[in-house]
Order: structure tokens, then C-alpha cells, then sequence
């Protein structure tokens, strides 16, 4: 009976039910849409993440320069070891390289519980040692005993015996190892013959998960090792070894002409250009031993953003892009036939002094797509593919795991993500169990009269709870229902329908689940809550003073206690400088860790902003019917006046709702402006300005610091030649010295195109820097950490190896005159700062690196028509590469990148515009449904339709206009403190930005809302039966 | 405003538009009353009492038949116009007291004069307090309905409908909340009231003891069913 009189309640009462149906269903939508978002975005943080990985896995091999040496060790066996046993230990050293290994050594020492026999030492058969200590570790340090040298196909033979003590260990009974002046890193006994990187990457290709490997070889080959006829090229050179399958698999290596061939070789652009030679002619490369070897020119490639080949593979740095102008492409059997040998041979000659040694290694591409998108599986999966490589020949080499060393940063930015959408979030999901509330209060007061009926028909309070109950779940499951279906569609229109697929069911089922467990608990109990209070209610309550009294907020002081939540969480926070958390960086593999305490503080801003103000707004219209009297003036102001003024929280508790609601639009818009403005500064600051133009290395000639003059094109205020290069210098203090990242700029150029900021300098201001630069021709500015290393303070002498490793490098003497930060324009991080004048005077030959062009206007049309210029111009006439902000902010590798927090915020804020319009819509007609005898009983008394209308509609507008402005106000403080505590999120400190002209968009669609349901509720009035209503009692 | 003016109606048929079909509510009813007079109606519900009420007030039009007023005929006037003649013409008495809970009993029926557009003393009553004084509840008169008795509140809306001395008076069950003395007190005083003011009256009551305090009834049958 109950339950039939309850679905007859809800399927008579459309309009009530929706109302009611509405606040759950946003409700759920939002809750399934965030999560469906998070599901989308995690779905493509993993792809994102790797996307820009050059190499997933590289192994690089340790095959030893100077030779194929082995030790074999054998140790006698016994039967049982006991306290006394004797075992004999025998060592056999060969050399089966084609060169003498110099100055083997051999290490021996017994295991725990074994001991040295002394005397028993023999090495071919003659006694070793002084007959005492172990001669193949001896000393404090163990040092082993040095054979001298070793000639091709020679080996020795050591042998030595060991008794056990009291208590003999398990096996191993000794650890042997061997070093030579060419391979000076210990090589374990019985060591397997080393496998070639051919045969090691054929391995590597059967293991499950690998897409593709192929063999690279590298190596440093010195100034002027390449020439061709008389000409040579200048500056450090480099030979490569890698087959043509592995140029076609890279497309950043840029074959310009020709091809890789077997026996011929590749030669860099530049080289070309140096050498004067093209496909056809030869190369002459002069290896480390000395000797000289010809090749035929094969092909011509363009390199210079070939990250594969000249990433760093030195532990610090192994992102940096250390790029060798003049290089030579061979194949990995040439290599292996011809450059490696020579390398031995100088290692033999140069021993310890040969610093750089080729690198030989397997590099790996592991098969993405059934990666999954969570990057934490992810990173389980590719280290499980990680250590089926190291299985493979293990303890030959090493493997650079580069793909999980990255999903490792991807999935601590997953977790700051999800902290994120908490952020953005949670307010969210209160204004959907506050609009459930506001819909069920508003329709809770409408049914009273019913319930009382009810009541006086002999039903319970326990009758009523259990019809309540009985309608919350049957609204909460249908809006649930309808709830989920929007959220999904809401996130397949902020992401589309692939980024959701990618998720995978079992995800969205689960998203699916927890979203509509959370909203339906949320918004169900709130529609519950505000039911069972309106039962619990003294039905005979006097409804003057009910309409009247304050809301439980209001008579709990809710507000105040969000303003000292406010002020003392601020307090805290700022003495504790919890704003100024640590920003991500994918260079130093840090995530950004968002501090979710602080969330409490714009919720704070939110609650506490929009409850005080609807406290004085309500004060503020309760005054408005102190001077009001009936007859002196027309009906309409006086019962307009009257009734705000007597029952001021109807309209208060509407201009909470606006105002919660419109603050999260507004906050939000403030937040999305903020953030895209940061991320275009950080994009420029990574660019060093608004345009990088790069002269290509196949450009016509050289350019020079005076060329900057061609860049000024229209659109284009102003340019900086910039010299530039990682490790490109080298710093020497009394200290100590090291290679250094030396910028030379021009400085009044520099500082008129860079985002130069003061707080980026540790001892001056960044004018003032710039200025102490431009006075003296000698100074240069340090960066912290690089002065810090060389323990050189502000006032001390240096000196700088400028033009290093090539013909015209000088040393030159400078002074530190200041210290800085970071420098825009240098995102691998500048050590040094200096004029470009004067290091145009030390070098006069060496011209920029880049130039950097500032747009006439900083906006994106500005920056498109200065890009247009350029590119229709100079650009068009000769080879450049041509970077801007746009593309670096596409270009970045950050997985938090992969956030779209645009998208969240849109779908946010367009859920929350939604719920505007619903809870205008709720206002006016639950002002209807409680009130519509008042109007038909005004339309009895000869009230005119036109007046009930513009009475209607001035309430809804007080609400709406109070709601909307304090919204606003209240949006812009909350927004402020969004910016202020995802601060980590920026690399640099963002600027708080509040677009007007978005800011009012939900204040417009508030407004018009509140104009159109004013409207259709006055149409409604007008249909109502006055006779019916009137007679009623 | 004026003194009583008569009413005429006829061949007036009214059908009701329910889920179940159409209901007749007024079958080709005829209707007179003297101007001045005080007419009962009774009949048992659904006889279309309320309807013709809501009829002679022209806040529904039949669906044949005519409705005069004095010298207007309320069924053929506009919507608007209809509403200008119920401001100066009708005063309207419910079982509900339909005053407004946030005005206080004097608001209440100063509101009427308000919408009439009628100044304190210059047609009606003097003031509110008057007309507040003359049904015995002027010490009632800032008092919000809810602080109210039900026969104080029915007084108020007999003040309210009163206040602008209008030429009808029309009254649904006016007495239908109250116990038998208020409801006797309340009668007397309302038709008191109209009587000085030479108001036509047309009151639905199911009470017969209030129907005899009129100086005419008539009774009202259900007309036959359903019609299609």
C-alpha cells in the first residue's frame, strides 16, 4: 500500500519528482564523469609518458678494449670438509686477443672459513710471494699480484692452497678476479665468453614484449679526425655504427641523401659542409691509434636531432643532448672490424689515458601497445621485460632501463593527478549533495501539507520515515541510472570515446560502481536527511515564524567557523611555507607532490565567503521591510518588500545555492586561465622567448652575432644571438674545475626577448645584472650550483676554456660578478652567463647557436604572424629550425601534461553551470509550489497576471543577483587559493589571471535561467485552478 | 464601492477535462439574484457549487451560457477585463482563509484596497482599523494570520473582502472550518456586513442552519454523468 501510494506520489507529481531526480542525477553524473575523466586521462598517461623516449632499454655492453682475456678457476673437490681440510686452488689466465694485455693482475682470496696455506703459492710452477701472506691479496688492501704482461694466445698458471678452520663455509671456497692497465674495472673467474652485440641482440629480440632492437656503436673520435682531401673539419668528431634497419626505425635520424651502406659511410651535414665532399667521395678518418681509414661517402644526414645517437650515457646526465657537429655513420661489422681494433691498439699504447672508450650497445623498443595504462602496472611490466634482457648474458653488461626509469616519474604524477582531481573534485561533488538537499528541503516544505494529511489519517512518523525512505531510494536509483549515463557521456565529449576505451572495461566498470555508490550515497542522504527534518517537524508549526527563522547554518554559526578555519589554516600554511612545494621536473625524475591538506583552504574561502555573505545579504533584506507599509504604495513593491523582507532565507538559502555554485565556476575559470597562462610562461621561459630560430646544419654559411638583424622581420620585436652548448666550456676556480653549459648572450637583447625575472637572481636583480655584465667585459654571472662546486664566490677570479676541443680554444680570465639561479632559454641548465661581445672577441670565428625572436604581441596572433613573417623570409632562404613557445609547450614530455586539466575543468564547471540552472530552476518553482495559494488568492483579489509575474521574477532575481555577485566575489578568492596551493604544479610562480568575460558566463547563464523559469512559473501560475485552490483547506 | 447589483445567468454549462473523460459539472443552469439579496446555495458535492461560484467571480468562463453582473456581461469579457471587474466589484470569503502568512492582518486587507486602487475614506471604509473594528477584531490587527484563531482569521478575511465595499459578495463555505458558535457569530456579522453595505450575496454552504440565515436558498442537483 505504501509503496503503490508513493510511486502514484511520484509518477502524479512529474515535476516534483524530477526536481528531486535532478540533484542525484548531477550528483552521480559528476562523480561518474570525474572518475571516467581520471580512467580516460590514466588510460593515456602511460602512452604519454613514453612517447617521447627515444630508446626504451639500452644494454650497453662492457666488452673490454685491450683484449679477450679469461681467468679460469678450478678448486680441488673433497669428499667432506672438516676442520683441517686442504683444498688446491688453480688459476689459469689467457690472453686470445690479437694484443698484449698489459699488467694483468690477478686477485685470489680465500671465503670465510677457508685460510691461506702459506708458502703454497706457485705461479707456473715457481714458489710466490714471501712464503707467508696470500701473494694474490695482499696487504690491508687485498691487492692482487701483478702477472706483467700478457702477449697474444699466452696464458699463466697460478696455483695456491687453502685449509679450512674450525667451522669450513659452503662454497665458494675462494673469489678470484683479474684487471689490466687496459681494463682496469676487476673481471670475475670463469667468467662465459662475452657475446657479441649481434648475436646478444638476436637474444634479446625472442624475449616476450620486445617490439625491436638494434646494435648502436659509438665513439669519441677527437679534433680533427675527420678530413677529406686537404680540407678538415674542425672540432671534435664522433663515428657511429649502426645498420640502415636502425636509421629507417629513427625518424630523427634524417638521411638528407644516399643511404647506409655496408661498406661506405654517412657523414653528418656539417661534415659535408666542412669537408667539401658529397655521396661519391671519400672520408679520411683518423682513428685513436693513429691510423688512417678511407670511406666512400654513402649518404648525407642531417643529425642534429638525432636524440638516439647523442643522448648522454654518462650516469649525471643521461637526458642532456650532447651533440657532435662532425660525425661518421658505419656499419656495426665496420665498426666492429675497423674502429674497434685501432681502439685496442691505442689502449695498449695509452692504457688509463685512453678516457674515452667506444661504447657498444643492444638498445631495445619494447612492444607499447599492450602496456597497460595505469603507469604504475606499466612500469611492473616493462621491468619484467628488463629483467628477461639482464637474463640474457647476465653479468656481461648493464642495461639503461629507460622506460620504467620514466613510468616510475609517470606513475608518481598519476598519483599528484589523482590528488588533483580530488582538488577540483570534492567541491564539486558538495555542490551536488547540497543541491540534493536544497531540491528536497524545497520539496520536503511543499509536501507538509500532504504528510499532515497523512498524519491525520492515522499514519506514523515510523509510516512517513518508511515512505520517505521508500521515495529517496526509488529517486536515487533512477537518478542514479540516468546520473551514470550522463557522466559517461559528459567525459567521452571532454575526452572522446577512444581515450575511455583505452581504460578498459574492468576500470570503467569499477569507476562505474564506486561513482554511483558515492553520488547515490551523497545526494540519497542528503535528499533523505532533509525529508526525515521536515517529518520530525511540528506539523502545526507556525508557518510565519517557520518561513522566517534563520537556516541551520545561519543558527550554528556555520559561517564563523569557516572563516576561523580560514584565517588560522592560512596562518599555518604561510608559516609553515606550504604554499611553496617543490615543482616536477622530468629531468631530475621528481614528481609533483600536491600536499591535499591544503584543499581545505579554498574549500574554506568557499564555504565561509559564501555563507557570510548570504548572512549579511539576508540582514540586508530583512531591513527592506522595516519602512514598508501596505497602501502607500502599489502592491507590487509593497509585497515584494514585505515578503523578502519577512522571509528573507527563502531567498538566503537560494543565494547560498547560486553562490556555492557560481564560486566553483568561477574558481574554476580562474584556475584554467592561471594555469594555461603559467604553462605558455613556462613554455616561453623553456624557449627562451616567444621564437628559437636554430640555423640547420646544412645552412648556407655561417652565421654571425650581426645576422640578427635579418630575424627582425615584421611581427618580430626584437632578437638575441645566443651561443650556447652543453659542456661547452670549461670552469676552473683555484679549486677545482669542470665542464660547464656556457651561455653568451647579447645582453641587451637578451634581456629585452627573455622572460628574465628577478627572483632567478641570488646577488642582484636581473637589470642589474644584465647591467654589471654589460660594464665590464670580463664578468660573468655563475649559477649557484655550478659555483657552489667550484667553491668560487661573487669577486673571484676564473678561468674558461672557451671554444673547447676545437681549433681556436682559449683560456681566458674572468671575474664572478654575480650569481643566479636558472636562466630562461636553457632548460638543460646554464652554469655561466656571459657577453657575447666579448666571447666574440676571444672567438671570433664562432657564431650563435640560435637567436631568440620576441613577438610585436604576445598572443598567440602575434606570435603566429611574427612565426609567419620569419618563415616567408629569412627562414625560407636558408636551412633553420624554427621553435616556439607552441611547440615547446607540445613538445612537453611532463605526463602531468597528459592531465588535460582544461578538460576536467570544463567538465566541472560545465556540471556546475548545469546545477546553476537547476537550482534557479528549483527556487522558482519550489517559490510556486509553496506559495501558489498566495498567488491565486492575489489573482482572486484582482491582481493583475502581469504583476504575480514581475513578483515572481524580482524574488528570482534578488536571489539570483544576490547569488551571482557574491558568487563571483567569493569564486576569485577561491581561485586564488587554487593557484596558490597547486603552485607545484608550475615550474614557475604562476600569475593569479580572473578573464572578466569568462568569470560572467555563469553569472549570464545564472541570470538568464533565472529570467527563463520566472517566466514559465508565471505561465504555470496562470493555469492553475483558482477555484480548486482557493476552496482548499 | 456601489450597492448591490443583480446577477443573471444563463443556460450555462461547464465540463470538467479528467483523465476519466469529461465531467459536467453545470448542466444549462439558470440563475437570478435580486440585487441586494443574499442567496444560499446548497446541493451535495459535485453539484457545481464551487464551479458557478468561480463563474460569477470570472475567474473561469463556462463553455456555453452567459454570466451578467450588473450591466456586464462577465463571459464575454477579456481576460483582463475580467480581472479589472473582480478588483472593483467582488469581494471573495473561502473555508480557507487565504490571507497572506507574511502580512499582518491590518496588511492583509489594506492589500485589498491597494490592488483596488481605492485611498482610505474615499469609497470604502475610512481605513483598514475601521473595517477591523467593525468585525471586533481591530486588536488583532498587526498580528500575522498564523496568531490567529480560525474565527479571528475568517473575520480577517471577511474584513479583507469587505474592505472596498464591493457589489458582490461571494462566499464558499465560509463558515466550513469553524466550530457551531464561531460559525454563527461569523455569519451574522458577515451578513450584518453585507446588508449595511447592500451587497448581493451568493454563498454555498452545506449547513441549512447557515443557508437560513440568507434570504433565499436554492439547491443545486448533480447533473446526469459523464458526457462525451
Amino acid at each position: 500500500m505504501r509503496t503503490r501510494y508513493v510511486v502514484a506520489d511520484l509518477i502524479r507529481n512529474p515535476r516534483r519528482t524530477l526536481s528531486a531526480m535532478v540533484g542525484v542525477t548531477l550528483g552521480v553524473g559528476l562523480f561518474c564523469g570525474v572518475l571516467f575523466f581520471v580512467d580516460g586521462l590514466s588510460a593515456s598517461m602511460t602512452q604519454r609518458a613514453v612517447a617521447p623516449l627515444p630508446i626504451d632499454m639500452q644494454r650497453i655492453t662492457t666488452d673490454r678494449v685491450g683484449g679477450e682475456l679469461t681467468l679460469t678457476e678450478e678448486v680441488s673437490r673433497a669428499a667432506a670438509d672438516q676442520a683441517g681440510s686442504r683444498r688446491e686452488v688453480r688459476l689459469e689466465i689467457r690472453n686470445d686477443a690479437a694484443v698484449t694485455a698489459h699488467e694483468v693482475t690477478v686477485r685470489s682470496a680465500p671465503t670465510s672459513g677457508w685460510n691461506y696455506e702459506a708458502g703454497s703459492a706457485r705461479i707456473d710452477d715457481v714458489a710466490a710471494g714471501d712464503g707467508t701472506e696470500n701473494p694474490f691479496a695482499s696487504g690491508p688492501g687485498k691487492t692482487g699480484y701483478n702477472l706483467g704482461n700478457l702477449e697474444p694466445g699466452a696464458s699463466r698458471v697460478a696455483r695456491y692452497e687453502v685449509v679450512s678452520d674450525s667451522s669450513p663455509g659452503a662454497d665458494p671456497v675462494v673469489e678470484s678476479s683479474f684487471s689490466t692497465r687496459e681494463a682496469v674495472t676487476p673481471v670475475p673467474a670463469n667468467q662465459p665468453p662475452p657475446v657479441a652485440p649481434a648475436q646478444l641482440a638476436e637474444q634479446i629480440a625472442g624475449i616476450n614484449g620486445v617490439a625491436r632492437v638494434g646494435v648502436l656503436d659509438s665513439a669519441d673520435l677527437g679534433a680533427k679526425a675527420l678530413s677529406a682531401g686537404g680540407s678538415t673539419a674542425p672540432g671534435p668528431a664522433k663515428i657511429f655504427g649502426f645498420d640502415a634497419s636502425y636509421a629507417d626505425n629513427d625518424p630523427t635520424i634524417d638521411l638528407v641523401d644516399g643511404k647506409v651502406s655496408s661498406h661506405g659511410a654517412v657523414i653528418s651535414s656539417e661534415a659535408s659542409q666542412a669537408l667539401g665532399i658529397v655521396i661519391g667521395d671519400t672520408v679520411t678518418v683518423q682513428l685513436p691509434d693513429g691510423s688512417d681509414t678511407d670511406f666512400e661517402v654513402s649518404g648525407v644526414a642531417d643529425l642534429s636531432r638525432a636524440r638516439s645517437l647523442f643522448a648522454s650515457r654518462r650516469g649525471g646526465d643521461l637526458e642532456n643532448f650532447v651533440y657532435t657537429r662532425h660525425s661518421v655513420v658505419v656499419t656495426p661489422d665496420v665498426f666492429a672490424a675497423t674502429v674497434l681494433p685501432a681502439y685496442e691498439r691505442a689502449a695498449v699504447d695509452l692504457g688509463g689515458r685512453l678516457k674515452n672508450v667506444p661504447v657498444r650497445e643492444v638498445d631495445i623498443w619494447v612492444d607499447r601497445s599492450p602496456l597497460d595504462a595505469d603507469p604504475s602496472t606499466a612500469n611492473a611490466q616493462t621491468q619484467r621485460i628488463a629483467e628477461d634482457v639482464t637474463a640474457q648474458a647476465a653479468h656481461q653488461d648493464f642495461l639503461l632501463d629507460n622506460i620504467s626509469n620514466t613510468l616510475t616519474v609517470a606513475a608518481d604524477d598519476a598519483s599528484a593527478a589523482k590528488s588533483l582531481f580530488v582538488f577540483l573534485g570534492v567541491p564539486g561533488a558538495l555542490l551536488a549533495a547540497l543541491l540534493a538537499a536544497y531540491a528536497g528541503s524545497v520539496l520536503a516544505e511543499a509536501q507538509r501539507r500532504e504528510q499532515a494529511t497523512l498524519r491525520i489519517r492515522g499514519a506514523s512518523r515510523r509510516d512517513l520515515l518508511r515512505m520517505l525512505t521508500l521515495r529517496t531510494a526509488l529517486l536515487t536509483l533512477a537518478g542514479s541510472i540516468v546520473g551514470l549515463g550522463l557522466g559517461f557521456l559528459a567525459a567521452t565529449a571532454a575526452l572522446g570515446l577512444d581515450s575511455l576505451q583505452r581504460a578498459g572495461l574492468p576500470r570503467l566498470l569499477t569507476s562505474a560502481a564506486l561513482g554511483t555508490a558515492g553520488g547515490l550515497v551523497a545526494t540519497g542522504a542528503a535528499l533523505y536527511l532533509t525529508g526525515r527534518r521536515s517529518i520530525d517537524r511540528e506539523i502545526h508549526e507556525d508557518r510565519a515564524r517557520y518561513a522566517t527563522r534563520a537556516p541551520l547554518w545561519r543558527r550554528a554559526g556555520l559561517d564563523i567557523v569557516a572563516i576561523v578555519v580560514l584565517v588560522v589554516g592560512t596562518i599555518l600554511a604561510v608559516r609553515a611555507d606550504a604554499f611553496a612545494g617543490e615543482a616536477g621536473s622530468v629531468y631530475f625524475g621528481r614528481a609533483v607532490h600536491l600536499k591535499l591538506s591544503l584543499l581545505v583552504l579554498p574549500i574554506a574561502v568557499w564555504v565561509a565567503g559564501t555563507l557570510f555573505g548570504a548572512r549579511l545579504f539576508g540582514a540586508l533584506l530583512a531591513r527592506t521591510h522595516r519602512h514598508a507599509t501596505v497602501g502607500t504604495s502599489k502592491p507590487l513593491i509593497s509585497l515584494y518588500r514585505l515578503g523578502v523582507g519577512r522571509r528573507p532565507w527563502a531567498i538566503g538559502n537560494a543565494v547560498v545555492a547560486v553562490s556555492l555554485i557560481v564560486a566553483l565556476a568561477v574558481s574554476l575559470t580562474a584556475f584554467t586561465a592561471s594555469y594555461d597562462a603559467a604553462k605558455v610562461e613556462d613554455a616561453r621561459y623553456a624557449t627562451g622567448s616567444d621564437i628559437r630560430i636554430t640555423p640547420g646544419p646544412s645552412a648556407g654559411h655561417e652565421y654571425t652575432v650581426e645576422d640578427a638583424s635579418l630575424f627582425r622581420t615584421p611581427g618580430v620585436a626584437d632578437v638575441a644571438p645566443v651561443i650556447y652548448g652543453v659542456r661547452n666550456v670549461i670552469l676552473k676556480s683555484a679549486r677545482t674545475s669542470d665542464p660547464a653549459n656556457l651561455a653568451a648572450v647579447d645582453l641587451e637583447a637578451y634581456a629585452a626577448v627573455a622572460p628574465l625575472e628577478d627572483q632567478h637572481f641570488v646577488t642582484s636583480t636581473a637589470s642589474e645584472a644584465i647591467e654589471i655584465l654589460r660594464a665590464d667585459p670580463t664578468a660573468v654571472f655563475l649559477s649557484a650550483d655550478m659555483a657552489d662546486f667550484l667553491r668560487a664566490g661573487v669577486g673571484d677570479g676564473l678561468q674558461v676554456l672557451l671554444a673547447r676541443g676545437t681549433d681556436q680554444q682559449t683560456t681566458i680570465d674572468v671575474t664572478v660578478a654575480g650569481l643566479f639561479e636558472r636562466l630562461p632559454g636553457f632548460p638543460d641548465g646554464a652554469s655561466a652567463l656571459m657577453s657575447i661581445d666579448e666571447h666574440s672577441r676571444q672567438i671570433p670565428s664562432m657564431g650563435p647557436d640560435f637567436y631568440l625572436a620576441s613577438a610585436t604581441s604576445g598572443n598567440d596572433a602575434g606570435l603566429q604572424a611574427a612565426t609567419g613573417s620569419l618563415e616567408a623570409g629569412p627562414v625560407a632562404a636558408d636551412s633553420f629550425q624554427i621553435d616556439t613557445r607552441e611547440t615547446m609547450l607540445a613538445r612537453d614530455q611532463s605526463s602531468l601534461a597528459a592531465l588535460n586539466i582544461g578538460g576536467l575543468v570544463d567538465l566541472d564547471a560545465a556540471f556546475a553551470l548545469s546545477m546553476a540552472v537547476v537550482a534557479i530552476a528549483i527556487f522558482v518553482f519550489g517559490l510556486l509550489l509553496q506559495r501558489r495559494r498566495e498567488y491565486v488568492t492575489l489573482r482572486a483579489q484582482g491582481l493583475e497576471p502581469r504583476t504575480i509575474r514581475v513578483l515572481i521574477g524580482a524574488e528570482a532575481g534578488t536571489a539570483a543577483v544576490g547569488g551571482a555577485v557574491l558568487g563571483v566575489l567569493v569564486g576569485a578568492a577561491m581561485g586564488f587559493y587554487f593557484v596558490t596551493v597547486l603552485q607545484p604544479l608550475f615550474v614557475l610562480s604562476p600569475a593569479y589571471v580572473l578573464p572578466a568575460g569568462a568569470a560572467l558566463v555563469p553569472v549570464g547563464i545564472v541570470l538568464v535561467a533565472t529570467a527563463v523559469t520566472a517566466v514559465m512559473a508565471s505561465a504555470l501560475v496562470n493555469r492553475l485552478d483558482p477555484t480548486e485552490l482557493l476552496r482548499d483547506e | 464601492m456601489s450597492a448591490g447589483v443583480a446577477i443573471e445567468a444563463r443556460n450555462v454549462t461547464v465540463d470538467h477535462h479528467t483523465t476519466a473523460g469529461v465531467v459536467r459539472a453545470l448542466d444549462n443552469l439558470d440563475l437570478d439574484v435580486e440585487a441586494g439579496e443574499s442567496l444560499a446555495i446548497m446541493g451535495p458535492s459535485g453539484c457545481g457549487k464551487s464551479t458557478l461560484l468561480g463563474l460569477l467571480a470570472g475567474l473561469a468562463v463556462p463553455d456555453s451560457g452567459t454570466v451578467t453582473i450588473g450591466s456586464d456581461t462577465v463571459t464575454e469579457l477579456s481576460e483582463r477585463d475580467r480581472v479589472r471587474f473582480r478588483r472593483r466589484n467582488l469581494g471573495m470569503v473561502y473555508q480557507a482563509d487565504n490571507l497572506l502568512p507574511h502580512l499582518t492582518v491590518e496588511e492583509n486587507v489594506a492589500l485589498q484596497l491597494s490592488i483596488t486602487g481605492v485611498k482610505p475614506g474615499t469609497g470604502g471604509w475610512s481605513s483598514p482599523t475601521d473595517v477591523l473594528s467593525r468585525l471586533e477584531i481591530d486588536d488583532l490587527a498587526t498580528r500575522l494570520p498564523d496568531k490567529l484563531s480560525g474565527g479571528q482569521r475568517q473575520r480577517a478575511a471577511v474584513a479583507r473582502a469587505v474592505v472596498h465595499r464591493p457589489a458582490i459578495m461571494l462566499a464558499d463555505e465560509p463558515t466550513g472550518s469553524l466550530d457551531t458558535s464561531s460559525a454563527k457569530a461569523v455569519i451574522e456579522l458577515f451578513l450584518d456586513v453585507q446588508r449595511e453595505m447592500g451587497a448581493t450575496l451568493v454563498m454555498v454552504t452545506h449547513d441549512p442552519a447557515m443557508a437560513a440565515h440568507a434570504d433565499r436558498s436554492m439547491r443545486l442537483e448533480r447533473p446526469n454523468g459523464h458526457t462525451e
